[in-house]
């Protein structure tokens, strides 16, 4: 990397790392220094390949998406868990009044941050950045079929955390389902 | 508020209750780490790197199934020039054969259609052209003689031997379980028949996700001796996710098990297996180069050929997925779109040298979805 190979490396740092960061916090389940670190690491090789991105975003958030997962990959002989350290969910669910729906947010963020790296990975993906599951498949490297199937079992997982998201529990709540509508 | 919606305000929210980190030492950071880096690369995962039937064995397929019923095909297939390439960079999809060695585009599916089932086109050699079949999933075997195929509209309760010299099936072996997939293996003696509840290429939606035909479990038929086992696969989830095979057709490949990694390996029998050399996450479809010199890396977007020797990269790296080695020295792959990209004109079929300095176009350029879309299907001849 030549001096303006790297004086644009860095004009790219500082102007698009609020915004990968912001990624990168839900990606590690709210950990601001694993996320930093992660983000660290997926900068690291886009200086590598610098003068050869035509998308430098592009490519910087595929390596964070796939580096997290192969974390992932790591944690998981252990045991399915996360990087977070989060507090017990409390019993009581989300008043149906007018608060409802921000305590319903700090549930969900909550069981957000108990998903595994990977169903994180997927929901961040398909919720935040609003990947087609096609491009989901892409981005992680694996079949669309997978993309599914992980999806499918992270809102199986947040429903059985946050069980105001069954629809069973909740009279028609349900993720993934945008024509039932939650109660406020 | 929907459920969708609380889980989107949900994500943002919190994105937005994030500090940013300090740019220029975050960016210094990156190049000192950089600088330091062990040059041990991290393996990247690949997605579809198993449903290829492009590499080794025999090519030569004679059905014969069910005893009395032995199906012989009709007269040997000509040898194909190695050295010659039938390229139609004009043609998207292509129209007339498009081949490279002994590898070639023996058909391919078009479109992706939410709730539309997908059209495949074979190669006619008697009208030495593509053209639309009626069937709903096929597999052309090794040898270009004969294809695997099922009729729309999937799942369908038998899967058809298909001469491709006459145009007719041969045989129709009958299924227990309703297939929606089907794969040859790398010797074209057995077929992998994917199961499903209802049909794999309806696309699951935010309203079905939950009720969308899933995978039930699979048939490995022995076409030499009709022997026919089933083994079931737990519940999944909708979407299409055919077993493949090894390159070696000793292992069926799994991209979409329900527990354990990305993709998983069974031996014949159904057991868990061991990931072939050269697959598995961090392989692409091309593997290694066929005089075991060299084999392909990718992301499923870039790729690089490496030394098998060294393991350093030969050549820049590339945009677009390796696909197969026509020979030892010559690489089929995507080619991106370069400086002139848009939906419609996404990438091309290519085939280069390992340093990656001759690039010869195949095919003209496909759309990245949709309308323009299509996926080859590349068979040994």
């Amino acid at each position: 990397m030549d001096d303006e190979e790297e004086r644009s490396f860095r004009a790219f740092v500082a102007a698009r790392s609020p915004a990968l960061m912001r990624s990168a916090t839900l990606l590690t389940g709210g950990d601001t220094h694993a996320a930093e670190d992660l983000l660290q690491t997926a900068l690291a090789k886009t200086a590598g390949r610098w003068k050869r991105l035509e998308s430098p975003e592009a490519y910087v958030r595929q390596v964070l998406y796939r580096q997290q997962v192969s974390l992932w990959r790591l944690l998981r002989s252990h045991r399915e868990t996360t990087v977070a350290d989060v507090a017990e969910l409390p019993d009581t669910p989300a008043r149906e009044d007018g608060t409802g729906a921000a305590e319903l947010r700090i549930l969900v963020r909550r069981a957000l941050a108990r998903l595994t790296i990977r169903q994180r990975a997927m929901l961040v993906l398909r919720y935040f950045e609003d990947c087609p599951e096609r491009e989901v498949a892409e981005l992680l490297g694996c079949s669309v079929g997978t993309v599914r199937s992980t999806t499918h079992r992270a809102l199986a997982r947040l429903r059985t955390l946050v069980p105001e998201l069954d629809p069973a529990a909740a009279c028609g709540l349900g993720v993934g389902n945008s024509s039932v509508e939650v109660r406020q | 508020m929907n459920a969708d919606q609380l889980l989107r305000d949900t994500l943002r929210e919190w994105s937005e209750e994030t500090s940013a980190p300090a740019g220029r030492d975050l960016a210094s950071r990156a190049l000192r780490r950089r600088r330091n880096r062990s040059r041990r690369r991290i393996a990247t995962a690949t997605g579809a790197a198993v449903l290829a039937l492009l590499a080794g064995g025999a090519a030569v397929v004679v059905p014969m199934l069910e005893g009395p019923q032995n199906v012989h095909l009709s007269g040997p297939a000509p040898a194909p020039d190695p050295d010659r390439v039938l390229a139609h960079p004009d043609e998207s999809p292509p129209r007339h054969l498009v081949a490279a060695g002994d590898l070639a585009v023996s058909a391919y599916r078009t479109g992706e259609t939410p709730e539309k089932a997908y059209d495949w086109y074979l190669y006619d050699t008697g009208k030495q052209r593509y053209e639309k079949t009626p069937w709903g999933a096929l597999d052309v075997a090794p040898g270009m003689k004969a294809a695997a195929v099922l009729e729309k509209t999937l799942p369908t309760s038998r899967v058809g031997i298909l001469d491709l010299r006459t145009g007719k099936v041969a045989q129709w072996v009958p299924l227990d379980h309703e297939a929606g997939g089907v794969s040859w293996s790398p010797d074209g003696t057995r077929l992998a028949v994917t199961t499903y509840s209802g049909d794999p290429d309806v696309e699951a939606t935010p309203a079905n996700r939950e009720t969308a035909p899933g995978r039930t479990g699979y048939y490995v038929i022995d076409i030499e001796t009709g022997d026919k086992r089933y083994r079931p696969l737990p519940a999944s989830i909708g979407g299409r996710s055919d077993l493949g095979w090894s390159r070696d057709g000793t292992r069926l490949a799994d991209p979409a098990p329900t527990r354990g990694p990305y993709l998983a390996y069974y031996d014949i029998q159904g057991r868990p297996a061991g990931t072939p050399p050269y697959e598995g996450l961090g392989a692409t479809d091309a593997g290694r180069s066929p005089d075991g010199r060299y084999y392909a890396t990718g992301d499923g977007r870039t790729g690089e050929v490496k030394d098998a020797r060294t393991h350093r990269r030969v050549g820049d790296g590339f945009t677009g997925a390796p696909l197969a080695w026509t020979s030892d020295d010559r690489l089929l792959r995507w080619g991106d779109c370069g400086d002139d990209c848009t939906d419609d004109r996404y990438e091309r079929l290519v085939l280069t040298d390992p340093e990656g300095g001759t690039t010869v176009p195949l095919t003209g350029f496909r759309a990245s979805e949709g309308h323009g879309a299509w996926e080859p299907l590349i068979t040994r001849r």
